[in-house]
C-alpha cells in the first residue's frame, strides 16, 4: 500500500509536468473507484460512465493546480462529486420522480431473516435507495471508500459534524433492515 | 455508558488510547457487544456488494477527446515547471538590464521631437565665440588674466627677473586649457603699455609657454 501510494504520487507530479502517459496510468488506477462511486449515486450506468469520463479530463485539465499531491483521492472524488452535483441538477425532476417514496410496504421484505448472497445484494440496493442522496453519498465514501470523515467532508464540502450525522441516521435506518438479513444463519 | 462512539469505533475514527477504552467497555457490557454486532452486520451487507468493473474503457489522455488547447499545455507547462519558469524569467531579467547597461541608451525629448541614442554621450559640441575660438572652460576671466599682466607689468622694475618668470608661471599654469586665443586677447590688451614692458613681456611669456605646458601651443604673438 504504500508502495502505491509512493507510486501514485510520482504519477501525479509527472502528470502535472504534462507526462501524458503517467496520467493515462493514473486513469487506469482509479477509473473503477470512481465509477462505482458514481454509479452508486446515479444509479444509471451510462450516466455513471459518462460522468467518469468527465471527471477523468478535468482531473486532467486542472492537475496543475493540484497544491497537495497527497490529497489526490480527496481531489479526484470532489471533481467527481461536483459532477453528480451537475447531473442533480440538470435532472431534478426526472430524479424527483424516481425518488421511491418510503413506507412500510417499501422497506426491505427480506429483514429478519437470512438471505442469499444475491438477495442481500438486492437487500442493500434497495435499503440504499431509502435513504436521500447525501446519506447514501456519506455512507458510500466511508463504508465502499474508506475514506475519513474529514476527507469525507472535504469531498462533499460540510462539516465534519454534518458527515458524522448523516452517517449515523444512515447506519441506524440500513441496521435495522440489514443487520438480520446479514446475520448468518443458525 | 461507552466511553466512545461505538460508530466512530466501527469506522476506525478513534485514537488508540480511545480504542483501547471501547474495547475495555465492550468486555463489560453486553448490550454495547449488541449493538456493535449489529453495526458490523450493516457494514458487511453494505460490502456484499462489490464494485462493477467499468464496461468500457475511460478514455485516456492520449484520446482525442483530452487534447488539450495550446494555450491550456502553455499554461501548464507554465504552472508545472513554476522554479524553471522563475530561472527563465530571472536570467531573462538579467539579460535585458545586461544589454540596457552595455549599450546605455539615452531618450532625448525636446521640442523637435525624440531620440534615442545608444552608447556614452559625447559632450556637447558648441561652437566657441569668436573672442574664446578653440578653448575650453576658462579659468581665469579676460579681465582676472588683463590685472595679472599689468601687475607683472608694474612690478617689473622692482621685483627680480625670477619674481616676474615665477608670477607668469603662475598666470600660465593657471590658465591650464586656457585658450591660446584668449591670452592673446589679454595681451593685445596690453599694447597700450609701455613698448619697453610690452617687449619684455612678449619674450617671457614666449619662453614660459613653452617650458610650463606641453599641451600649450605657443602663443603666436603678433607684432
Amino acid at each position: 500500500m504504500i508502495f502505491r501510494e509512493v507510486e501514485d504520487r510520482d504519477l501525479i507530479l509527472r502528470s502535472r509536468r504534462g507526462d501524458v502517459e503517467a496520467f493515462n496510468v493514473l486513469v487506469s488506477r482509479w477509473e473503477k473507484r470512481v465509477y462505482n462511486y458514481l454509479l452508486r449515486q446515479l444509479k444509471g450506468r451510462e450516466d455513471a460512465l459518462d460522468l467518469t469520463q468527465e471527471t477523468f479530463l478535468k482531473a486532467y485539465q486542472s492537475i496543475g493546480r493540484l497544491q497537495e499531491v497527497d490529497r489526490f483521492p480527496q481531489w479526484l472524488f470532489r471533481i467527481a462529486h461536483n459532477e453528480a452535483i451537475s447531473l442533480f441538477r440538470r435532472n431534478k425532476r426526472l430524479v424527483d420522480d424516481e425518488v421511491p417514496e418510503v413506507s412500510e410496504g417499501s422497506s426491505i421484505s427480506v429483514a429478519g431473516s437470512a438471505v442469499y448472497p444475491a438477495e442481500l445484494s438486492l437487500a442493500v440496493e434497495r435499503a440504499l435507495d431509502l435513504l436521500t442522496p447525501e446519506q447514501r453519498e456519506t455512507v458510500v465514501l466511508k463504508v465502499y471508500h474508506g475514506f475519513k470523515f474529514d476527507e469525507v467532508a472535504e469531498i462533499v464540502s460540510c462539516p465534519v459534524s454534518t458527515v458524522k450525522s448523516r452517517l449515523y441516521s444512515a447506519f441506524e435506518a440500513l441496521k435495522g433492515t440489514l443487520a438480520p438479513a446479514a446475520k448468518p444463519s443458525a | 455508558m461507552a466511553p466512545h462512539d461505538l460508530r466512530d469505533y466501527l469506522f476506525d475514527e478513534l485514537k488508540p488510547e480511545q480504542r483501547a477504552e471501547v474495547e475495555t467497555y465492550l468486555e463489560t457490557s453486553p448490550e454495547a457487544r449488541e449493538e456493535l454486532d449489529g453495526l458490523r452486520l450493516t457494514q458487511k451487507a453494505l460490502l456484499s456488494v462489490p464494485d462493477q468493473e467499468v464496461p468500457r474503457r475511460i478514455a485516456f489522455v492520449s484520446d482525442k477527446v483530452f487534447e488539450p488547447s495550446w494555450a491550456m499545455r502553455l499554461w501548464r507547462e507554465l504552472l508545472a515547471g513554476a522554479p524553471r519558469a522563475g530561472f527563465s524569467m530571472a536570467a531573462v531579467i538579467v539579460a535585458f538590464f545586461g544589454g540596457l547597461w552595455l549599450v546605455q541608451p539615452t531618450l532625448t525629448v525636446d521640442s523637435d521631437g525624440w531620440q534615442l541614442a545608444f552608447g556614452r554621450p559625447e559632450p556637447a559640441v558648441v561652437e566657441p565665440s569668436p573672442e574664446i575660438r578653440g578653448g575650453d572652460e576658462p579659468s581665469l576671466t579676460e579681465e582676472q588674466v588683463r590685472a595679472v599682466v599689468a601687475e607683472v607689468v608694474d612690478r617689473y622694475g622692482t621685483e627680480s627677473e625670477a619674481r616676474l618668470r615665477e608670477d607668469m608661471a603662475t598666470l600660465v599654469s593657471k590658465q591650464g586649457s586656457e585658450s591660446d586665443a584668449r591670452l592673446r586677447a589679454a595681451v593685445n590688451g596690453l599694447r597700450g603699455e609701455t613698448e619697453q614692458a610690452w617687449r619684455l613681456l612678449k619674450t617671457d611669456i614666449q619662453s614660459i609657454t613653452y617650458t610650463t605646458s606641453a599641451e600649450m601651443r605657443p602663443v603666436g604673438l603678433p607684432r
